[in-house]
């Protein structure tokens, strides 16, 4: 395997809808830095802000005292970022894709974030263990 | 640090607001308050320009879900112009071409307005 080009970049900030444009930023910057394409780099950033919109809402419940941890890997053609939290645990699995046209017709709101993940991104895991940590999964093939 | 702007005025009888910036679910609460100080008014005929938005994401898309009801319920609407091609991107991925008018510019969207009856 090609590992030349391999990094492991980590960002921290608190649980603020204001650190949303550092972690774009942060992504943005890292995923440039691995040569990803704009069209790429563009989907990333947008799937690393719903992933962490929902932690703020979700997991933390709009507290700005809680930790969010994104970190970005490149390996081969695949990048992954995994974004780490300490609050509320909840499965995006669970969260089916909405019929649109349904969805928009009954003005709901919730899930499209998820929903954007889940079409933005090749891969999208999530793992809960109860009372410690969650930790989302997103991964991308760049090529 | 993200900056975002929603700045209103009136064009005829129609209420325009211009987004500057960046539109998240940090930002997305200064865009609902525009609408709502809008319905309080009673003004209904709302063309959204997009032209200097950089940047949306789903709190965003979920500002023009909340209100296009009450709009069209008042015999208005939200239509939305001069998306720049990545913002229109994500309003196609989520199927909003169905049900929103997204046009060129202010003068179609007043133009269809004006169809409608409006």
């Amino acid at each position: 395997m090609n590992n030349l080009n391999a990094g492991n970049h980590e960002l921290r900030v608190k649980s603020s809808t204001e650190n949303l444009a550092l972690i774009r930023e942060f992504v943005s910057n890292e995923a440039r830095n691995f040569g990803i394409g704009k069209e790429v780099v563009d989907k990333l950033i947008l799937a690393v802000d719903e992933a962490s919109s929902n932690i703020i809402r979700h997991a933390y419940k709009n507290s700005p005292e809680g930790e969010i941890i994104v970190s970005i890997i490149l390996e081969g053609d695949e990048c992954t970022i995994v974004l780490t939290d300490y609050g509320t645990g909840f499965n995006p699995a669970h969260i089916k894709s909405p019929d649109m046209v349904a969805y928009l017709k009954e003005k709901k709101r919730g899930g499209l974030g998820i929903h954007l993940m889940k079409i933005l991104m090749d891969e999208v895991d999530y793992l809960s263990v109860s009372g410690e940590y969650n930790k989302l999964v997103l991964k991308k093939k760049i090529a | 640090m993200a900056e975002f702007k929603a700045s209103l005025r009136e064009k005829e009888e129609f209420s325009i607001i211009e987004l500057s910036g960046y539109l998240d679910a940090h930002t997305a609460p200064e865009l609902e308050s525009a609408f709502t100080g809008l319905i309080q008014n009673n003004k209904y005929k709302v063309v959204v320009n997009f032209k200097d938005l950089e940047y949306i994401s789903s709190a965003g898309l979920g500002v023009f879900m909340a209100y296009i009801e009450t709009m069209r319920e008042n015999q208005g609407d939200i239509k939305l112009v001069e998306m720049k091609p990545p913002v229109f991107s994500i309003f196609d991925l989520l199927g909003f071409p169905l049900l929103y008018d997204i046009m060129p510019g202010e003068e179609e969207a007043m133009n269809k307005f004006k169809q409608q009856g409006a």
